[in-house]
């Protein structure tokens, strides 16, 4: 079946706006009532992961600017600190595009070992900036829950990011 | 074609630019919302009410399937739990038994001697009963956010309670929803005393689950299950209202266990005391974008006030009454009440 370019524009528009979509799909899950007893909610967790993975296989799809986006609609659901969230979402991106390039190929080891690092830069960064917005330490357990929540939430979900971009967004 | 082509030829050397410095620009903007969010609170916090009422609905369709699921979990775990808590309820009901009868007695004696001095009575509370659609308390903020806003009579600054206690004070107001600070955050400032030595000090948020008691005598005698009680200073909640226990006493530090579980929170009880004490608004400065360090005690108290003058009842929908735990109430409105004591 052939279909008009009406069709096609809707199509390759709802195809490219996955990787935002999605990442605001997860802050939104990470805005609903989980409350993890002692610790709190997932917060900006999910997002981070959504970040780094789409960031670093679809960037042209995961633009700097979308980021910012995310990060301000993040931030004024409260997820995060006023400000926070955009900047410590930039700053992974940021990493994360200076080393697509030598991750490029690399097993899923090399890759969550990264990602692993990375999150934790984004945590101690939120954590940082939240502390000298308050002029005060937070407490620190909540934002290391946070970080493990990551660690251990990174293969499944990538898995399901991997599954969605080889049926819904193929290489050219 | 021609035409588009040399469009595009003469927007390139401005794309290329702005990708180039794209990065830049954008954390500048970044950094500058870090500023805008501390400086321009009431801007920041009219936008974020206005995205968090168009999501309302949304959130609210999605988060009751998640509390049921929770709520399922937790009753299998009183289950688990069921025996030992019976006998432990067999003793506390022995003790309050004793307790009501000497309240009975106090409340006869009471009554006799405000008759003798023409006593007036505190302030009526009204209040809003609303389920929670959104959980912020991560590692960075601790809120919440409940199903009524303006047009069900919530204002800021109320206080919001369980039936075990305090839990917060409402911090933004939106149409249709609202955003509690809890009583956990780093920005939460909440004046208490002592019930026991009668010392009045500042709980202080630092987004643990147990607060701060700060701004201590020296010779305080506090003790390990002493109750923590609001204060009244700074006319923000009335005295009495019940907030926690201290649970750990660790060199001059002592943290409060807050007697609301903050973990299983579903609904919330915003209560208005119509208090005509200290407002931040009367004085133009926005409370949530305030730091306590540099301003000392006084606004530390002032953190939490309110806008708890602007009185309740303003919504016709008044449904039934209901009693809380807290000094002289009445219940005016009740924008979703959800099965009692479900708090």
């Amino acid at each position: 079946m052939i279909r008009s370019p009406f069709w096609q524009r809707v199509d390759k528009w709802a195809r490219s706006s996955i990787p935002v979509g999605l990442t605001l799909l997860l802050l939104l899950i990470g805005l609903l009532p989980w409350h993890f007893p002692e610790l709190g909610s997932i917060g900006i967790s999910l997002v981070i992961i959504s970040v780094f993975y789409w960031g670093l296989k679809k960037p042209q799809l995961m633009t700097p600017w979308s980021i910012l986006v995310i990060g301000l609609i993040g931030d004024l659901l409260g997820v995060t600190p006023t400000g926070v969230g955009t900047v410590s979402l930039l700053l992974l991106y940021a990493m994360t595009r200076s080393q697509a390039r030598a991750l490029r190929n690399m097993p899923f080891l090399v890759i969550w070992g990264s990602f692993i690092l990375m999150a934790a830069i984004t945590i101690l960064i939120s954590w940082l900036l939240t502390a000298a917005m308050d002029v005060q330490f937070p407490d620190i357990r909540p934002a290391l829950f946070l970080y493990l929540f990551d660690i251990v939430c990174y293969p499944p979900l990538s898995y399901v990011f991997d599954r969605l971009q080889r049926s819904l967004l193929p290489e050219k | 074609m021609k035409q588009r082509a040399s469009t595009i030829g003469a927007a390139s050397p401005v794309k290329i630019w702005l990708q180039r410095f794209a990065f830049v620009l954008l954390l500048t903007i970044a950094f500058m919302t870090l500023l805008i969010g501390k400086a321009d609170t009431v801007a920041v916090s009219r936008t974020r009410m206005a995205l968090i009422d168009a999501l309302a609905p949304l959130l609210d369709a999605v988060a009751t399937p998640i509390q049921t699921v929770r709520r399922t979990a937790a009753d299998i775990t009183d289950y688990m739990h069921l025996a030992e808590e019976n006998r432990a309820l067999k003793a506390q009901n022995d003790t309050l038994m004793e307790w009501q009868r000497v309240a009975r007695e106090l409340q006869a004696q009471n009554e006799s001697l405000r008759g003798l001095l023409k006593f007036s009575p505190d302030p009526s509370a009204s209040f809003v009963t609303a389920p929670i659609i959104a959980d912020t308390s991560s590692g960075f903020v601790r809120s919440v956010v409940i199903l009524a806003g303006a047009r069900e009579g919530v204002a800021k600054g109320q206080a919001a309670m369980t039936g075990a206690g305090l839990v917060g004070r409402v911090l933004e107001v939106g149409n249709r929803a609202s955003r509690v600070l809890l009583l956990t955050d780093i920005n939460a400032r909440i004046p208490v005393i002592i019930e026991r030595t009668r010392d009045q000090a500042v709980l202080s948020g630092d987004n643990s689950p147990m607060p701060e008691l700060r701004y201590l005598p020296r010779d305080v005698d506090i003790k390990i299950g002493d109750r923590i009680v609001t204060s009244g200073a700074g006319g923000a909640f009335p005295p009495g209202l019940p907030v926690g226990e201290v649970a750990e006493v660790d060199g001059g530090h002592y943290r409060v266990q807050p007697l609301a579980d903050l973990s299983r929170l579903e609904y919330l009880r915003l209560v208005n005391y119509a208090l005509p004490g200290i407002l931040r608004d009367d004085l133009k400065i926005d409370a949530s974008g305030y730091d306590p360090n540099q301003q000392g005690i006084l606004d530390s108290l002032l953190t939490t006030s309110g806008e708890a003058a602007a009185g309740g009842g303003k919504s016709a929908n008044k449904k039934k009454p209901a009693a809380l735990g807290a000094p002289a109430t009445n219940a005016k409105q009740v924008s979703r009440t959800g099965p009692a004591g479900t708090e």
